[in-house]
Order: C-alpha cells, then sequence, then structure tokens
C-alpha cells in the first residue's frame, strides 16, 4: 500500500486528466462548428472531413453578412430580446421588491405562484397565445413574441432579483425610511444600484431566454423580415442550397453572443434555473 | 434555501406598512403571470373540449378528444418515446453530472477553464446545437459515421436519424448534452454542501473510496438528486421540441415524436386545435404533477436545513 499523500496526488492527476478529455468530448459539436465555419464550401462537404479548417474563410463571412438576412435576423432578435428583457425589469424589480421588503398573509403562496408558472410547459401556453394574438392582430409581428417572452421570463427574473434584494441589508432601507424617502424611490434608488450585479446577471438570463426562444415565434412570424435568428437559422436545416461552411458560420455568429454572455453569468446559473433549489 | 420566507425574511420591521403598496409593487407581476400563463391555460382546457375543428362552428364535444387520442393506435408509442426521451435525460444527465461534479470537485490546474467548457451547451441556442448536430450525424458526410468507419474498417455505418430507434436515441443524445451543465452544476453544489467532517470520519473509520462513495456521497446528493430528476422531468418531458421537430419532425414512422411535438403539429399543421389542447394538458397535468412533487421536496429540505 502507498501511502496517503502519494495516492492523492495520484488520483487527482487521473482525475484531471480525466476532466479533460471529457471537457474535449463535450466541446466537440462547438469545435466542429467553429471548424466547418472555417472553410471552403469543398472543404465542409468533402469525405472523409478533414479535422482541420483550411481557413478560407473570409468570402463565407462576407457572403453571410452581406448578401443574407442574417444581419436582419440577428438586429430582430437583438430587439426582441432587448426589449422584452427592460419589460420584464420593469415589471418584475417592483414585485421582487415588494416579496424581498414587505410581510403579508399568503406570502409563500404568492412567491410559490409565481414560481410555480416557470414549470408549466410552454406548448400548452402557446396554442392559445398564438389564436389571441392572431385575433388582436399581432400574426406577423414581433410586439407579440416580445410580449410572450417577457413573461415567460418573468418568474425567473422575479426570484433571482428576490434572492439578491434579500442580500441588501433592510437597515439600509430603514435609515431612508425615516429620512423621508419613498419607498418607490428607496427602490429604485438605492436596492438597485446596490444589487446591480445580480441586476444584470438577471437581465442576462432574460435575454438569452428570449434569443433561444423558437416556438411561438416559429408560429407567429411569418414574412422573411420579421423572422428572428432562430427562425432564419432553422430555415437552414435541411435545404440543400446553402452550403455546410456557411450554414456553421451562420450557426456561429448566433451562437457567440450567448455563449459570451453567458459565461459572465455563470455562477448565477443555479440559483436562475432551480430557482433557490440548491443550497448555495 | 426554503421558498417558504416568512420566518427568515428581514421584512418583519414593517409588518404594517399599507396595503396599497402592496399592489402598486406586485400587481403588474401578477396581472402579467395571470394574463400570459393563467388565462392561457384555461383557455387550452376550453379548447380541449370543444370539437376538433378551427373555425365556426365549433361544438362542446366533452372529454370526446380526449377519448379519440387515448383510442389511437399511435398513443401507446407517443407516450413509450416521450418516456424513453425523458427517463433517458434524467439518467445521463444525472450520472454524468455526478461523475463529471466529482471530477471538478477536486483541484487541478485549468478548472475553471473546465468548468465554463462543461457549461457551454446550455449556453448553446437550441436551434444552433440542432444544426451542429444534423452534420455530425449526416449520414454521408458526418464526422461520426467517418469515425466509425474508421474503427471497423467500413463495415458498419449508423444512420443516426432516419431509422428506427436510431432517431429517439439521437435526439436523447442532443438533449442530454444540452442539459448536461444543469446537472454538473446542480450535483456541484450538492458535493460542495457535503460537510469535511463527513469524510474525516469515514476515513478514521478506515473506509476505502467506494465505501466512502456509497456511504457518504450518494446519501449527500440524495436529495438534490430527486430535485434534479423532477427538474429534469419538468424541462424536458414539457420542452421536448425543437431538436426532434427540426431533425426529424417525429420520424421516421413517427418512432421518435414526443407528446408535445405531436401537440405542436395537431395545432399547426393539422389544424386540429382540440386535439392539440387535450394532448397539451396531459403534458400540463404530468408536469404539473412532477412540480407539486419538487417543491414538496424544496421545502422539506429548506425546514431540513434550518
Amino acid at each position: 500500500m502507498q501511502n496517503d499523500r502519494t495516492m492523492m496526488a495520484r488520483t487527482n492527476w487521473i482525475a484531471a486528466l480525466l476532466a479533460y478529455s471529457l471537457a474535449f468530448v463535450v466541446a466537440i459539436p462547438f469545435l466542429w462548428m467553429l471548424k466547418s465555419a472555417l472553410e471552403s464550401p469543398a472543404a465542409a462537404t468533402a469525405y472523409p472531413p478533414a479535422l482541420l479548417p483550411d481557413g478560407a474563410f473570409i468570402e463565407t463571412f462576407r457572403t453571410i453578412l452581406f448578401e443574407t438576412r442574417l444581419f436582419h435576423w440577428l438586429l430582430n432578435s437583438f430587439l426582441v430580446s432587448t426589449i422584452s428583457t427592460l419589460v420584464a425589469l420593469s415589471i418584475g424589480i417592483p414585485a421582487a421588491y415588494g416579496l424581498s421588503r414587505f410581510n403579508f398573509r399568503h406570502k409563500g403562496l404568492m412567491t410559490l405562484s409565481i414560481l410555480g408558472t416557470q414549470m408549466m410547459p410552454p406548448i400548452v401556453l402557446i396554442i392559445p397565445l398564438y389564436t389571441t394574438f392572431i385575433k388582436l392582430g399581432l400574426a406577423d409581428s414581433m410586439v407579440g413574441v416580445v410580449i410572450a417572452n417577457a413573461a415567460f421570463s418573468l418568474p425567473v427574473m422575479v426570484w433571482m432579483l428576490k434572492t439578491v434584494f434579500d442580500g441588501v441589508p433592510f437597515e439600509i432601507d430603514e435609515a431612508a425610511r425615516i429620512d423621508g424617502a419613498s419607498w418607490i424611490y428607496i427602490a429604485a434608488r438605492i436596492v438597485v444600484p446596490l444589487s446591480l450585479p445580480g441586476v444584470i446577471a438577471a437581465s442576462i438570463f432574460s435575454f438569452l431566454n428570449a434569443w433561444d426562444e423558437f416556438m411561438l415565434a416559429r408560429t407567429l412570424l411569418r414574412t422573411v423580415d420579421q423572422w428572428v435568428g432562430t427562425i432564419g437559422l432553422s430555415s437552414l436545416m435541411g435545404e440543400y442550397v446553402t452550403p455546410w461552411n456557411q450554414i456553421m458560420a451562420t450557426a456561429l455568429i448566433f451562437t457567440l453572443p450567448p455563449v459570451i454572455l453567458f459565461l459572465f453569468v455563470q455562477k448565477y446559473f443555479v440559483s436562475g434555473l432551480s430557482a433557490g433549489a440548491v443550497k448555495g | 434555501m426554503s421558498i417558504a420566507v416568512s420566518e427568515s425574511s428581514p421584512a418583519k420591521a414593517f409588518r404594517s406598512w399599507p396595503n396599497m403598496h402592496l399592489w402598486l409593487f406586485l400587481g403588474p407581476c401578477i396581472a402579467s403571470l395571470i394574463a400570459v400563463f393563467l388565462v392561457p391555460i384555461w383557455q387550452t382546457l376550453q379548447m380541449s373540449l370543444y370539437s376538433d375543428t378551427m373555425g365556426r362552428n365549433v361544438a362542446f364535444v366533452g372529454l370526446a378528444n380526449y377519448a379519440r387520442i387515448i383510442g389511437q393506435d399511435g398513443f401507446l408509442q407517443l407516450l413509450v418515446t416521450s418516456i424513453i426521451y425523458t427517463l433517458g435525460n434524467v439518467f445521463f444527465v444525472w450520472f454524468f453530472g455526478l461523475g463529471i461534479a466529482l471530477l471538478l470537485n477536486d483541484h487541478f490546474p485549468g478548472r475553471a477553464l473546465i468548468r465554463a467548457i462543461f457549461i457551454i451547451p446550455w449556453a448553446t441556442p437550441y436551434v444552433a446545437a440542432s444544426l451542429i448536430f444534423s452534420l455530425l450525424f449526416n449520414f454521408d458526410i458526418g464526422v461520426l459515421n467517418y469515425l466509425l468507419s474508421l474503427a471497423t474498417g467500413g463495415r458498419f455505418v449508423i444512420d443516426f436519424l432516419n431509422a428506427c430507434p436510431n432517431a429517439l436515441i439521437s435526439l436523447t443524445g442532443i438533449s442530454i448534452w444540452k442539459l448536461l451543465p444543469l446537472g454538473i452544476v446542480m450535483m456541484l453544489s450538492a458535493l460542495q454542501s457535503i460537510p469535511d467532517s463527513h469524510y474525516e470520519a469515514a476515513k478514521v473509520d478506515g473506509a476505502s473510496r467506494l465505501q466512502t462513495f456509497w456511504y457518504v456521497t450518494l446519501p449527500g446528493v440524495r436529495s438534490t438528486t430527486v430535485m434534479l430528476t423532477l427538474l429534469m422531468m419538468i424541462w424536458c418531458f414539457g420542452r421536448s421540441f425543437t431538436a426532434i421537430y427540426l431533425l426529424t419532425g417525429g420520424g421516421p414512422a413517427g418512432c421518435s415524436e414526443t407528446i408535445v411535438l405531436r401537440s405542436y403539429l395537431e395545432m399547426f399543421q393539422m389544424f386540429h386545435p382540440g386535439s392539440a389542447a387535450a394532448l397539451g394538458v396531459g403534458v400540463l397535468l404530468i408536469s404539473m404533477l412532477c412540480a407539486g412533487l419538487y417543491y414538496g421536496m424544496v421545502n422539506r429540505r429548506g425546514s431540513h436545513a434550518e
């Protein structure tokens, strides 16, 4: 038997190697997208596939940025995601502040109901929402998609913000209250600025949700100019005109913003998803 | 952390604040949630009880839509497909999630970077992931089949998406890839919540690594496992749509069709609102059952932790 120390060191080394290899396997789809985006059309469909790109990507990116509607779709996605996030923030901040600072009867039940809505399967909502939006004249309009996305991210937003606001000492509110500040002033000028990183994280989560939303956008948005990124990108699926390197370059451009944003808010990941389920 | 916040909240001092403020703060949120969640659910329930046609002459048909769906030949397959897809996700996301979390729980050089890489699938938009996998799985030029034929001397390739049961397995794999970060992060925080003293006690008692894993680690992650399972059942089952819709459309021969996809297709391709709504209600009931169990767990755990 070896002594404890060498055993420990050896095990860690093996664990590290295993972790590196598994991370590589998990990253393969992403790396393959990157590789395919950076090669010529011929190389992208060559068999056997090359393991490294030939680097002929300038023409590809010029084409997808200037000769397809990609830029337009990205702009639409950006607008939908940003506006729905702003709407969700303007509704979510007061609600989270109320839940964090005030006591009232059935508060637990209220919190639970707000959280419970995020468990609803989207399909149950989208069937009637589609019908309603058509009746309201919002067919083929991004307004309906914005409204729905704002509401879809509201529950998680409220929960994350409430958790963040709980971290701001209540004495600060009391002091401001004694100085005669109104509740709205306290919320907007004291509590929100003090918990800005958390507010930004919640906004990013809401933005990413909207950026990724497919089902409702697919049913509501019909004309090509109204499409958001998910719909534009999905239209490349199974068609044989666009070469694979262009498809992957398009997917790459659409994937980079959320991946980069997400790396900033990693540490909020658990609280955003499992809504307080994990002690952290 | 507990959902029942009233005991631990700092709000005690302000018990006597005026009611008007409550509605000012919470009103817009509650109103929006009612408009976009409760009202549509009510409408879906209603729709499921009316005749299965678009347009004017809709009539109340009671539970006829439900009866017809359950009586259809494909119903069992639909149910089994959804269950396999969901349970496949639950098991493998837990299994790989726990395994990778155990690796990441130790210190090693580059751990932060590796951790970030493991989270990338979650941030990749589902539509982009579907396109990437359609290239990886491509029968003619896909790299997976290339590697397979290389390994077997060209004798063996897999039709990943156009054969049964391959299509369902491939789609389940994509979803596992997407949801793995959730498993890793949840299991990692569960592992970190196990007190060091438990491991020290095991060491003092002379437990082997396997025994330590079995008697300390596994019980330590049990409640998170249950919660991950329920959360995955809600997420995976209720959102089993995008990749399936894009990559196979439920085919071939319906063998990768989930209830959610079927409901969508009934509504938006076959124009059967009654059937679509009835299937949707089924998804809702199963999700609510899991959600109820989930919150039961969260609250129980919260009160134990205090």
